[in-house]
């Protein structure tokens, strides 16, 4: 049910993917998305394909939960793979009334639906394999440059830590909310949207309740322990980058220079 | 005695598929009579909570089956639904879960699902409330301006005003002080008392366990570990301690003097008993 959500959800599994540094991981996956865009041809996206498979094969995560994460885009893959087919101007395959599919039409449709899957997969398989905490700090610790003109990165930080904590957490309390009023014979399967609608409203209101009396015991707690903001703040775990971090990049960077010769020779 | 309630070769497993799988319940069997009263004991994660929300169908096994009244719960989902009602299930903390503006329409939401009559359904909600300890003069009340104490009970109302034939209760007293604990324990059992519903009530506490069950059953690491009532169950006390799990302090009191050669009987479980099993000792000449 609910706890099916996968997008952004950490995997705890050893593999040398999880123990690289959040910030290698988050700079790689960004310069990922841009080559991606900037990629063309067939033989580079084989290649892109090649290495978000190589990836996961590497951080040990089971193909059937990547696969699971593009289920939520097949809609939208879908829909752009039509518009593509469709609207794109050129050599006519096939015509049915107004409709007409063209052959550049039909290669646009698949490298489009291919480049969103790889995205897709791709920042998928950074959450999967970082945990958010560490994620909002390499956030924190990259735009730290940002504090000197005055934005509250710490405090923005702390906010995405803070809600990326608590939706496991509220997660839980929904489901355990809904199965109390279930109990009492709620049913939020059945009827028109107006009645499931107005079904969730012994859900919301505990809900609300709660998350708001959890926020109040966590200030509480924070403001016990002397908690004023992000100045002279020190880390029980501070990021480091090690021997694994070089590495990464430097394999990366030649994956990229390869993206890109192919991109560039065989279009 | 005739049977209410039975699981058979009863198994969940949480997260099927991903490194989370765990097996919460595995295999267990267990047949519940009209008008027990159970104690489910067991550590946190020995899988006691998940094995009460198959008892009103809010879970669906893995594999195996529970039947109620002899009919398989999933039979139908009829007999689905009618399940939820005929068990009424209180959650951990159940005052975390109220959400009207006044205590009659919070305790009325079940009786109301289940389609009665206005009438019936005002009739429950005071009676349940009764049994709970609350007066007519409560109905109005916003159930967010209450004591923890009186939230739980008007939680608690708002699963009786079911007529559950089946009651459960997952740590009924969890958070309470010693007096709401007492409160709430004495209303459980004036119910089962004054309507003969089955009651199986989930507790850490032995020393509850002992003081109110007519039947005990443990649970270890997914299955059930003894069953039994309590002199049976407390005759094993050195099992049980040497599994981890807590005893009553005067049975741990008898299992020492045992230890140290008295020949005072096994199975002690109340103060009671205690005292009896000693003067016996002593009017047998035996030195204790």
């Amino acid at each position: 049910m609910l706890k099916d959500i996968t997008l952004g959800q950490y995997f705890p599994v050893e593999s040398p993917v999880h123990h690289l540094d959040a910030r290698t991981k988050l700079i790689l996956s960004f310069a990922f998305i841009i080559v991606l865009f900037l990629a063309h041809g067939f033989w580079a996206y084989v290649l892109c394909a090649a290495g978000v498979i190589g990836v996961t094969l590497l951080s040990h995560i089971r193909f059937r939960m990547l696969l699971k994460s593009l289920k939520p885009i097949a809609f939208l893959a879908v829909f752009t793979a039509l518009l593509n087919m469709l609207y794109t101007p050129g050599q006519i395959l096939w015509e049915f009334w107004i409709f007409h599919i063209t052959r550049e039409g039909l290669e646009t449709a698949v490298y489009m639906v291919v480049r969103i899957m790889l995205l897709v997969a791709s920042t998928s398989l950074l959450t999967y394999t970082t945990s958010p905490v560490a994620l909002t700090d390499a956030i924190e610790n990259l735009f730290r440059p940002l504090s000197r003109i005055h934005l509250p990165v710490h405090e923005f930080a702390m906010m995405m830590t803070i809600a990326l904590r608590f939706i496991p957490t509220l997660i839980e309390e929904t489901e355990k909310i809904m199965n109390a009023q279930k109990a009492r014979g709620a049913d939020f399967e059945s009827g028109n949207l107006l009645k499931r609608a107005k079904a969730l409203v012994p859900v919301l209101v505990p809900l609300f309740v709660s998350a708001f009396r959890r926020a109040d015991e966590l200030s509480v707690a924070m403001e016990c322990r002397l908690y004023r903001g992000g100045s002279g703040r020190t880390r029980l775990k501070e990021l480091k980058m090690g021997k694994n971090d070089g590495a990464a990049y430097a394999v990366t960077c030649v994956f990229f220079a390869c993206v890109f010769v192919l991109t560039r020779m065989l279009p | 005695m005739e049977e209410i309630l039975r699981a058979q070769g009863l198994t969940y497993v949480y997260s099927p598929g991903t490194p989370f799988e765990k097996t919460a319940v595995d295999n267990v069997n267990l047949s519940v009579n009209k008008g027990e009263f159970l104690a489910l004991i067991g550590h946190t994660g020995s899988g006691k909570s998940t094995l009460i929300q198959h008892f009103n169908a809010l879970l669906k096994p893995t594999r195996g089956q529970v039947f109620l009244h002899g009919r398989d719960i999933w039979e139908s989902k009829e007999v689905t639904r009618k399940a939820r009602f005929q068990v009424g299930l209180v959650f951990q903390y159940p005052e975390h879960q109220l959400f009207e503006e006044t205590i009659e329409a919070d305790v009325s939401f079940g009786p109301r699902n289940m389609g009665l009559e206005p009438e019936e359904v005002r009739r429950r909600v005071v009676e349940s409330l009764a049994a709970c300890g609350m007066g007519e003069d409560m109905l109005q009340k916003s159930p967010f301006d209450l004591s923890g104490g009186q939230k739980r009970r008007v939680a608690l109302a708002g699963v009786l005003a079911m007529e559950p034939e089946v009651l459960v209760l997952d740590e009924p007293a969890a958070g309470l002080d010693p007096r709401g604990r007492d409160d709430i324990f004495r209303f459980i059992t004036e119910y089962h008392e004054k309507h003969g519903t089955t009651v199986i009530f989930v507790t850490h506490s032995m020393e509850d366990a002992a003081r109110l069950a007519s039947r005990i059953v443990v649970m270890r690491d997914s299955h059930v570990f003894m069953d039994g009532t309590p002199p049976e169950i407390f005759s094993r006390a050195g099992e049980l301690l040497e599994a981890g799990l807590d005893v009553p302090q005067i049975t741990r009191v008898f299992l020492k003097l045992r230890e140290m050669g008295a020949p005072v009987r096994e199975g002690v479980y109340t103060v009671e008993q205690a005292a009896q099993e000693i003067l016996r000792c002593k009017k047998e000449g035996i030195s204790c």
